[in-house]
């Protein structure tokens, strides 16, 4: 094998086995993000509270329509949203976020990564205490399918590939970084979070039929709603994370050397 | 096991990306133009850090590297530190590195000081337990006193110096690695900071340390290197190296 191949294998390696390191590291920048605020990491389940609430009695009272029939829907859509879409997002800075780390002390790439998909796994568990007490409160709690343990975990991987393929060239082009945050608001759009698939007009079905983030949310709106997520979500998730599985080893193949450059 | 680090025919370019390179319209520009244009006006610059270095460095040894500003020193050290990777040319280290290059690398400025201790222990692979045990003994050593509670941004340089110090030397370490950055401390530390770094060689271990002060060269290291423009062009003893400035300066 090419020895760059070997040195990217070589770099998973190690980002695998300083787990506790980045686990331990993501904690500390969590709550570091929030030191000196009272609430704490608790910040991260207000967005959903504050949709979710805007939803239930700003629009429907002021529309006079009844929400509550999708609300649970649209919720859980939201905190699916958080792993799905918002990481997108958050991918650009993986190594420019920790650029400081990256120039003082040998670490792999991977393990930038691996942190990234840990805050992020984190930002998703507060996320879900708040998507449970918002169900509670409105009486439409309903027990998760447990394939969401297998879903998120599925998930986990697609942020880690997808944070390689927008965190190295976002550290090259920093247009990419500024560009990011744009892109994810149009994909937020065109993924059935706010709306259902079922709305959508037979002609026009094919633009969530070929979004892979549109099988991803259903496949954990699925299985946040408690209903086992369909065949088809599954596979195209698990397409997708092999697809990006094979284009962020190339680039991590290619560039590891670079990166620190770019800084 | 023995600690080494060997350094053979190494090379480094670097690479420095001009802002326009930086964007993503001049690479497509490029692409448009066939990649000539703003080649010609120097996009990406390929500056030559290090040439041909070939060093080894042993179990025991404090090497010192001097050399003018941007000779090519604390570049070294990242490639020392396993930072930069070579261009051309092979690196072999044996041992656990240590490296304080950037003197707030893995510092949380909003954090207390007694916190960064934890975070710079946790950076450096240690249980909660060992870091725990030893906390009383950086405090101490440190000097800081009652600041260790208050906020790393409220600490002077030659404060910040003192905490960096004291949890980078208080751990064992196979290999330290250290940029100009001491200076920062008042003359007491810097004696007691030398003292510390006599009894870390003593115990086996290596050192490499980029600065310009001579007199700390003189009472803490045993090999010195210098470097003009990216190459060495002196490797030996103190001594000799003392010898070799006066010969220089005549």
């Amino acid at each position: 094998m090419p020895s760059p191949l070997m040195a990217a294998l070589k770099d998973v390696g190690d980002g695998i086995r300083l787990a506790p390191l980045w686990w331990r590291l993501g904690l500390d920048q969590t709550a570091s993000r929030f030191q000196r605020s009272i609430l704490g990491p608790f910040w991260m389940a207000c967005n959903l509270l504050v949709v979710a609430f805007a939803l239930a009695f700003l629009v429907s009272a002021m529309m006079g329509v009844n929400l509550m029939g999708t609300f649970p829907q649209v919720v859980a859509g939201l905190l699916a949203w958080s792993l799905v879409g918002t990481t997108i997002a958050d991918a650009q800075a993986i190594f420019l976020y920790n650029a400081g780390l990256m120039q003082s002390q040998r670490l792999p790439l991977t393990f930038y990564v691996f942190l990234h998909a840990q805050k992020a796994a984190t930002n998703f568990l507060f996320q879900l205490i708040a998507f449970w007490a918002v169900l509670l409160v409105i009486g439409r709690f309903a027990v998760p399918h447990w394939t969401l343990i297998p879903a998120v975990a599925l998930m986990l991987f697609v942020v880690c590939f997808q944070g390689f393929i927008i965190a190295i060239p976002s550290t090259r082009f920093r247009d990419v970084a500024y560009m990011m945050s744009y892109v994810v608001q149009l994909l937020f759009y065109v993924t059935p979070v706010f709306w259902m698939t079922a709305n959508v007009s037979a002609k026009h079905r094919w633009v969530v039929e070929m979004n892979p983030l549109a099988h991803q949310v259903e496949l954990l709106r699925a299985a946040l709603t408690g209903h086992a997520p369909a065949a088809i979500d599954w596979w195209w998730t698990l397409g997708t994370a092999g697809v990006l599985a094979i284009i962020a080893f190339a680039l991590l193949a290619m560039f590891r050397k670079r990166v620190v450059f770019w800084l | 096991m023995t600690h080494r680090i060997k350094l053979t025919n190494v090379d480094l370019d670097y690479f420095v990306y001009s802002l326009r390179s930086q964007s993503l319209r001049s690479a497509v520009f490029n692409l448009a133009v066939g990649g000539k244009m703003y080649k010609a006006a120097g996009d990406v610059a390929a500056v030559k850090a290090l040439s041909d270095i070939n060093l080894e460095i042993v179990e025991g040894d404090r090497i010192a590297l001097v050399g003018h500003n941007g000779s090519g020193k604390t570049t070294l050290l990242k490639v020392i530190a396993g930072i930069y990777s070579p261009t051309r040319g092979e690196l072999e280290i044996d041992g656990d590195i240590t490296s304080m290059i950037a003197l707030n690398a893995g510092i949380d400025m909003e954090a207390t000081g007694l916190r960064n201790i934890h975070k710079l222990g946790l950076m450096r692979r240690l249980s909660r337990k060992v870091i725990d045990s030893r906390v009383d003994a950086i405090a101490e050593f440190s000097g800081l006193g009652d600041f260790l509670h208050l906020p790393v941004r409220t600490y002077s340089a030659g404060m910040l110096a003192r905490l960096m110090f004291s949890v980078a030397t208080e751990f064992e370490a196979d290999i330290l690695v250290l940029d100009e950055w001491l200076s920062a401390g008042d003359a007491a530390f810097v004696q007691k900071a030398a003292q510390r770094m006599h009894r870390m060689v003593e115990d086996a271990k290596i050192m490499v340390m980029a600065t310009h002060d001579h007199d700390l060269v003189c009472r803490v290291c045993n090999r010195v290197c210098e470097l003009q423009a990216g190459r060495i062009v002196f490797l030996g003893p103190t001594e000799e190296w003392l010898a070799y400035r006066e010969a220089q300066v005549a």
